[in-house]
């Protein structure tokens, strides 16, 4: 059935289709109309869930994590904010191995206060040991949130399925709603197999670890997280072939023969199509890769697509202060042990921060100051940043 | 418990597979709680020896046949004791500093006059041993010694020079203190144990100490103290002049001496009480004349306080000078005194102070004291005033030969005669047995005061003990906070008014109820009970079930030896051991 | 086991055990004590979510435990959220009967868990919060807590007028949320303490019970008295032992025979020499005012 949903009524359908048991959620621009809808549902009748409507997002992850533990499909969302304030809990979430979805709008982070799109919020947790999934539209939100489930409780890891601010969570595009009963057959209820707290099956969750065990669980997460790249890239393809709609981690479009290719994630995949389909009517050899995965870091299929080129230019809408963008590192990581000749210079451009738009316009700049170069200028280049030096009073 | 091993290699998530029962944290410990059996204070002061923390736990349970087989053990009358023993037990209870002494003889009482109701017996007697024992005398002290042997396997036999046993007991208790079925009752059950009395025996008569020795294996010698003193008074021999032994003997054969309109009894004993009150019911008027003051009397108080309810008046610090009259008593004269300095036995000496006063009355009762008759006791044993050299066992330096009761040095009550018996028979068993005296001293004590609790074959243990130790239970030994503050029962008396129409018992026995609820008022000092509060109050779940059921042990594996167990013991019943090394 | 001539009869306490021994509480810990009868009260089936606390520590480190009940350990902040969405989960799933039950410490309680405990309540969450308080954060090695009373020496406020303000009274904060079930209980009094758990079973919505569990270690004290301090507390009616119901309908479950003087209490414990007479006098004005507000509203 074909709707026009905004990204956030496409997750709510999502969480609905799923069967999630138990939700748990705390308002905050812009997720605030996932549970609103997600209400809206349950006041209807449509939706046999336990809402909980906690008091700050911290209790909210820890409730879906109560909750998941009782063996639980459960679901939370947040944004910006929110997500810092999960922090501890996003750690917890994945070392005690609770298979949970949690999707995040990409909100900047105060200070100062901004509640536009900006990736700064997932990418700080980058180390939590969370499978993420960036979204460039809302049908992928609708579908990468129903294959989130399916992600996380093959793995026990938690997934956050995210997507942009206002770009996606509000901006209205038709969605291809599923058919229930497909849904059903593709995704089976979770089965917590036996580590939940069964009362017939009495056993102490998360006791303190000693020096001599703990990495042994720290292996397990690297480990299931290293089988994640084989399992999200299967659990696509499953989907593909029930659904008919394919997506990967890593997708190409016109980089065989690109003199600049052009790395972006999120809702700039979406701009880059337009911009590499205007710069190349002009005769400018751009190409894009769209990386959907941050966690597990899709290396293959990042160096497959890059090997050789002779130029990447990172899109990155957050930064990590006092380094560079974190897509840029991850890339530049993934690339380092390519021989010299094979190996692309990588240049960083920070955009969009705050919600500051990216324009074809941006990526032409991208374009003419990536080719215009041998080298990166700098670590990290800043796009449209206007930057006025005061006025000394001497 | 469920925990088996699980899965080898680490689990995906730090979820537990095992049980802290690896974990045996008995090494922490640098001391460790122990369960001990320790001395009651009552049971200490029991001249008889008596078991009293255990006996009140099996009434408190409602266990009254078991309660009065634990007696049975160490007393064969308590129906008796609860009515003339002056319980000292009670005097010493750790519960006077709480409320109120426990009613001990209440329920003592309570639990002989059942068994009499219910005529129940005392277990199996053991395989014969072959030995036969005399004891001369059949008053409390002989009679405990034939039960005790009995018991322990012996051929008994009881002489006496009275036409019925009983001692004192019978003859010189009044009926309305200690009623003529209930002590028939107790001694009958004595009978029925196959214990052999031949009555109307008298020693230095028809009975002869040299030939009892020979026919017997042991003898003991419990002819007790009924000599009376003279005075040297001026009419001590008037018609109406009476000995206190004699006059309430004759009372008991049911020949009441002629007393007339007044009577004056002299001194300031029970006997004197017991003379006083049968006075009063004899319709006279009673005076009592003592020479020191009330403080100094050796009467019990209770005795003091019944004879005044009963209308008995009492003349302190006065001494008979004369007795005054022709053929018969009309008065006496008598001589003030005060108190001068102690003697050597700390009792102040009464002195005349000069004044003198002369009291009407129409027959005198002298009850200044007895001795026993030194005529009747071999030389080589004879102590000064008569008394028997026995050692705490009632052993003599003559083969064969113990004494006890009243004729050895021992305090001068039904109790004490009681327990005299007893030890003799531990002494007398051992000796005819021939495991030597060692064998006696160590048997159970019960601390200083010497008692001891026999072995007696085929007793089950009715109230199990398992680590005795002789130390006492003081009241800062115990747990106060378990025990509520309630008042004791109080024992029911017939209004003085009702008592001198006749000889009918003057306290009225408890009803089951009150018994219970006042047994349940023992703080069973010294001894498990099986209340469970180690149990309760183990933070390490290192107190369990003693395999037998009764009581708890420690888990030594897992026992931090924090000790609360031991404060939270309401009874004393444990303690906290610190042993060097491994503890 | 029975005590008829006792205060209380033992018989009344369940004898099977939910925790194992071997854990690695303190020798006279006060705390494991609580929570072995309160076990007792609760039987099964219950589960159990412990934050960082004394107890977490308790059990043991992984992979031995003591409990023999499931447990979740969470972090410090959070006991409120996850009993929330543990108990949803069993509800959703068709296992009501399972008691979901919180034991926190009076950290987890007063400070860093008190949003989430005020959260659980105010949606009358259908769990059960235990607080265990020994009134510090004793796990760490006794530091200052929103529970410790005035006055207490803590490695925190170590001198002279330490610990100036008072406690915070959770009593009075989880009643003003109304939920169905407040009550205070603590294991120097068994029978009270296992009947408010079996009751606090039955009750549906939030219920909060608060413990108080002596801490040997922390309060300075010979580790056999734990039951006796824990004891003199109720008698000098610095912890009453009551229930509330719905914020409105006050009960005092144990009433003591003699009230004892607050000094009593206080000289008891190493963690109070410091105080003087002046000091103690004023703590006894502040026990007497507190249980007079108390003893107004108790039916």
């Amino acid at each position: 059935m074909r709707k026009v949903l905004t990204g956030n009524q496409a997750v709510a359908h999502a969480v609905l289709l799923a069967g999630v048991q138990v939700v748990a959620a705390y308002p905050i621009t812009p997720q605030t109309s996932i549970i609103e809808t997600l209400a809206g549902m349950q006041a209807e009748g449509r939706g046999d869930f336990e809402f909980i409507r906690v008091e700050s997002e911290h209790s909210a992850l820890s409730a879906v994590i109560g909750a998941s533990m009782g063996g639980a499909r459960a679901f939370t969302a947040t944004s910006g904010q929110g997500l810092f304030l999960m922090h501890e809990m996003l750690h917890y979430a994945s070392g005690a191995r609770v298979p949970l979805v949690l999707a995040n709008v990409n909100r900047a982070g105060a200070a100062p206060w901004s509640i536009w799109s900006d990736q700064t919020d997932s990418v700080s947790q980058r180390e939590t040991g969370w499978i993420q999934l960036y979204c460039e539209g809302n049908q992928e939100v609708l579908d990468t949130t129903l294959m989130a489930f399916k992600i996380a409780e093959s793995l026990r890891l938690p997934v956050m399925v995210v997507s942009d601010a206002f770009f996606l969570s509000h901006t209205s595009e038709p969605v291809e709603i599923p058919d229930p009963g497909e849904v059903g057959a593709f995704l089976p209820p979770f089965d917590p197999q036996d580590l939940w707290l069964d009362p017939e099956d009495p056993r102490t969750f998360g006791s303190i670890v000693m020096p001599d065990a703990y990495m042994e669980f720290r292996w397990l997460v690297q480990r299931d997280m290293e089988r994640a790249k084989t399992v999200v890239t299967g659990v696509h393809e499953a989907f593909g072939r029930r659904f008919g709609r394919w997506y990967s981690q890593v997708e190409t479009l016109e980089t065989r023969d690109a003199d600049v290719v052009v790395l972006c994630t999120g809702t700039v995949a979406s701009t880059g199509r337009v911009a590499v389909e205007r710069l190349r009517e002009r005769g400018k050899r751009i190409g894009m890769v769209k990386v959907k995965t941050l966690r597990p870091f899709p290396a293959a299929p990042v160096i497959e697509a890059l090997r050789g080129k002779g130029k990447v230019a990172v899109i990155d809408r957050n930064v990590s202060p006092g380094a560079q963008g974190v897509w840029a590192q991850e890339i530049k990581a993934a690339l380092y042990d390519l021989p010299d000749t094979e190996r692309p210079a990588v240049f960083d451009y920070i955009a969009g921060l705050g919600g500051r738009d990216i324009s074809v316009a941006t990526f032409e700049e991208v374009y003419e100051r990536t080719s215009a170069a041998d080298r990166p200028e700098d670590l990290d280049v800043w796009i449209g940043v206007h930057y006025a030096e005061p006025e000394s009073a001497v | 418990m469920r925990y088996v091993e699980r899965s080898t290699g680490t689990p995906l998530c730090a979820a537990s597979t095992r049980s802290s029962l690896d974990n045996r944290t008995g090494s922490w410990r640098f001391a460790r709680p122990v369960f001990v059996d320790r001395v009651s204070p009552c049971s200490q002061r029991c001249p008889a020896g008596e078991d009293v923390a255990g006996t009140l736990y099996l009434a408190g349970q409602g266990r009254y046949e078991d309660a009065w087989r634990l007696i049975m053990r160490e007393n064969p009358f308590p129906a008796i004791m609860g009515r003339v023993c002056y319980h000292t037990c009670e005097r010493s209870c750790n519960r006077v500093e709480h409320d109120e002494a426990v009613s001990i003889h209440c329920i003592e009482r309570f639990l002989g006059d059942l068994a009499l109701e219910r005529d129940l017996r005392v277990g199996p007697l053991p395989e014969p041993s072959g030995k036969t024992a005399a004891l001369v005398g059949a008053g409390p002290a002989g009679l405990s010694a034939a039960y005790f042997l009995r018991r322990l396997g012996h051929d008994t036999t009881v002489y006496d020079d009275m036409d019925r046993p009983g001692g004192l007991m019978r003859y010189g208790i009044p009926a309305y203190r200690l009623p003529l079925d209930v002590l028939d009752g107790e001694i009958g059950r004595l009978e029925r144990m196959g214990i052999r009395f031949e009555t109307g025996r008298t020693l230095g008569g028809d009975l002869d100490l040299d030939s009892l020795t020979a026919e017997h294996d042991a003898v003991f010698l419990a002819i007790g103290a009924h000599g009376e003193r003279r005075l040297g008074l001026e009419g001590e021999d008037l018609r109406g002049v009476y000995r206190a032994l004699g006059f309430l003997e004759r009372v008991a054969e049911g020949d009441f001496p002629p007393a007339g309109r007044r009577v004056a009894v002299i001194g300031g004993g029970n006997s004197a009480l017991d003379c006083a009150r049968v006075s009063r019911r004899l319709g006279a008027e009673v005076a009592v004349y003592y020479r020191r003051s009330e403080a100094e009397m050796p009467a019990h108080a209770e005795e003091v306080a019944a004879a005044r309810d009963e209308g008995v008046s009492f003349e302190l610090l006065c001494a008979p000078a004369a007795i005054l009259g022709e053929s018969a008593v009309t008065g006496v004269r008598f001589s003030r005194m005060r108190l001068g300095r102690p003697d050597a036995t700390g009792r102040c000496r009464p002195e005349p102070t000069g004044e003198e006063f002369e009291a009407e009355c129409s027959a005198v009762i002298l009850a200044t004291g007895e001795f026993p008759d030194p005529e009747l006791v071999p030389a080589e044993v004879c102590g000064p005033g008569g008394a028997t050299q026995v050692d705490g066992f009632g052993r003599t330096r003559l083969d064969k030969l113990f004494a006890g009761g009243d004729l050895a040095p021992i305090q001068r009550t039904v109790t004490h005669a009681v327990g005299s018996g007893k030890r003799a028979a531990a002494a007398m068993d051992a000796f005819m047995r021939g495991t030597g005296p060692d064998r006696v001293e160590t048997l159970f004590r019960w601390g200083p005061e010497g008692n001891v609790t026999l072995d007696l074959p085929g007793e089950a243990a009715l109230f199990p003990r398992r680590n005795p130790e002789a130390q006492v239970v003081g009241y800062h030994a115990l747990n106060p906070f378990y025990f509520e503050r309630r008042p004791a029962l109080e024992a029911v008396w017939v209004p003085p008014q009702d008592r001198l129409a006749g000889f009918e018992e003057v306290v009225r026995g408890a009803d089951e109820e009150a018994v219970l609820r006042e047994a349940r008022r023992c703080f069973n000092c010294g001894s498990c009970t099986d209340c469970g509060n180690c149990f309760v109050f183990c933070p390490d779940v290192s107190i369990r079930k003693e395999p037998g059921g009764f009581g708890y042990e420690v888990n030594l594996d897992y026992c931090k030896g924090c000790g609360i167990c031991v404060q939270e013991c309401p009874r004393g019943a444990m303690t906290l051991s610190y042993p060097e090394g491994d503890a | 086991m029975r005590s008829p001539n006792q205060r209380f009869d033992n018989k009344e306490i369940p004898e099977q055990e939910l925790m194992f021994p071997g854990h690695v509480a303190c020798a006279g810990c006060g705390a494991s004590l609580s929570m072995r009868l309160a076990l007792k009260g609760l039987g099964k089936p219950t589960a159990l979510v412990i934050p960082a606390s004394c107890w977490a520590i308790i059990p043991g480190p992984w992979p031995g435990t003591a409990l023999d009940v499931p447990m979740f350990q969470t972090a410090f902040e959070t006991t409120g959220a996850v009993l929330s969405g543990l108990k949803a989960a069993y509800r959703k799933r068709g296992m009501d009967d399972v008691c979901v039950v919180g034991w926190a410490g009076d950290g987890g309680t007063y400070d860093i868990g008190i949003q989430a405990l005020s959260g659980a309540a105010e949606r009358n969450e259908d769990v059960l919060y235990v607080c265990y308080d020994n009134e510090a954060y004793m796990n760490t090695g006794v530091q200052r807590s929103g529970g410790t009373p005035c006055g207490a020496w803590t490695t925190t406020t170590p001198g002279a007028g330490a610990k100036p303000e008072p406690k915070k009274d959770i009593d009075e904060i989880m009643i003003a949320h109304r939920i169905p079930y407040v009550a205070t209980a603590t294991a120097a009094y068994p029978h009270d303490l296992v009947a408010k758990f079996r009751k606090a079973r039955t009750v549906r919505g939030m219920r909060f019970v608060r413990l108080l569990a002596a801490c040997p270690a922390g309060w300075r004290m010979p580790d056999n008295l734990t039951v006796e301090v824990m004891r003199r507390a109720v008698q000098c009616n610095l912890f009453p032992l009551m229930e509330v119901e719905d914020g409105r309908r006050f009960r005092q479950t144990v009433v003591p025979d003699e009230i004892l003087p607050v000094r009593d209490y206080l000289r008891m414990q190493g963690r109070f020499k410091q105080m003087t007479d002046r000091e103690v006098e004023a703590v006894q004005e502040q026990v007497d005012e507190r249980f007079a507000r108390f003893a107004a509203r108790f039916e």
